[in-house]
């Protein structure tokens, strides 16, 4: 069997888009989606954001309109014949410039926009190939953590399977803990996975607040493999407990908590029991008669169930 | 006469520009749609985040 490692995972570097993740190399023209300082193909410290040199390409453009200006303009003045003609060339020029400047400001961002629709058109091998050389370097790596900080790093713009296998089984490696930085519903696979299961039973136990909708259906798809599994009830309870968490996560997946509800530790069934009794006018469906068939045999005389009584609000915990 | 010509295309040149900038800001493309471009280009599909 083997024996997880007890490393602790840095939190990731969050960006509100996926391509904020992107340098680019000024002098080579490779791309990362790595923190790294220097290129690691050319070895510069020249890796630029791509939103600052889709910026410099927009300014680029703007600026030698705005030199062709000034070159009529200049010409216009020294080919002047009086002093009127300067005058009128001098301040058409100078009056042109300014409306020019004050357009242009306005049409940056969207220059920007352009510039970086365009980058990632023109240059989309190349991003790829970059990510692929991240991937290598990830793989590459003699720590599990550091190898799955990077491969996360990657992830974010190369959505696959294979990369979240990958993921999975390096999160797998690692002794997992509360106060990790960890995610689930990214590493959702299409088809059923043991690791990916257990995993998904490790955060039941840690980290319930990660389990949301998508996970609830993916472990109702496959709730038969689960339960096939070593501890697969486990996971399944553990699953449950999580959906106990919400009334919304109760209601929709009524028929799953009837069906593993005997398993869910006190403190969850008590919170399943509290959410069903104070909202008898809802539809639960075979979770209510099974609530209450688990609530005669083993609760019935339990102190903390006494006090559940029917009311409207239930706060989510 | 030169100066009647570079007068000529310089504010012909300024006001074409000025309005084509003017048009092109209002076709910003949202970084949303930067995202998904930049995702469906490199994963070659597009899927739920």
């Amino acid at each position: 069997m083997n024996k997880k490692k007890n490393i602790l995972l840095r939190p990731p570097v969050k960006t509100k888009y996926a391509y904020e993740k992107l340098r680019c190399c000024k002098n080579c023209h490779n791309y990362t989606a790595l923190g790294e300082e220097k290129c690691t193909v050319c070895g510069k410290s020249a890796l630029l954001p791509v939103q600052d040199l889709a910026r410099r390409a927009a300014k680029r453009s703007l600026r030698s309109d705005l030199l062709l200006i000034l070159l009529l303009t200049l010409i216009s003045i020294v080919f002047s014949p009086t002093f009127q003609f300067i005058a009128i060339s001098a301040a058409s020029g100078i009056a042109l410039m300014i409306l020019f400047l004050v357009v242009r400001r306005k049409a940056l961002e969207s220059r920007i926009s352009i510039e970086l629709s365009k980058m990632f058109v023109r240059d989309r091998d190349r991003i790829a190939a970059g990510l692929v050389r991240n991937l290598e370097i990830a793989a590459a790596q003699d720590n599990e953590a550091r190898s799955y900080e990077l491969m996360r790093e990657v992830a974010v713009i190369i959505r696959n399977d294979h990369i979240r296998k990958l993921q999975i089984l390096l999160l797998q490696s690692l002794v997992l803990r509360k106060d990790m930085d960890l995610e689930l519903e990214p590493l959702l696979l299409e088809h059923f996975d043991p690791e990916l299961a257990s995993y998904i039973g490790e955060l039941a136990k840690i980290k319930r607040e990660l389990i949301k909708d998508r996970t609830f259906q993916y472990v109702i798809k496959y709730e038969q493999q689960i339960s096939a599994m070593e501890h697969g009830d486990d996971i399944l309870a553990g699953v449950a407990g999580a959906a106990v968490r919400m009334k919304r996560y109760v209601q929709a997946y009524a028929g799953f908590l009837a069906r593993h509800a005997r398993k869910l530790p006190k403190d969850r069934f008590l919170r399943l029991f509290r959410i069903v009794t104070e909202n008898p006018g809802l539809n639960w469906g075979a979770l209510q008669a099974e609530t209450a068939r688990i609530y005669e045999e083993k609760y019935q005389w339990d102190a903390d169930f006494q006090q559940i009584k029917p009311r409207s609000n239930i706060h989510d915990v | 006469m030169v100066t009647y010509g570079c007068l000529t295309l310089l504010f012909l040149f300024a006001i074409v520009k000025s309005v084509l900038y003017y048009k092109r800001r209002e076709q910003i493309i949202a970084p949303e749609e930067l995202d998904a471009q930049l995702l469906q280009l490199i994963n070659h599909e597009e899927r739920v985040p």
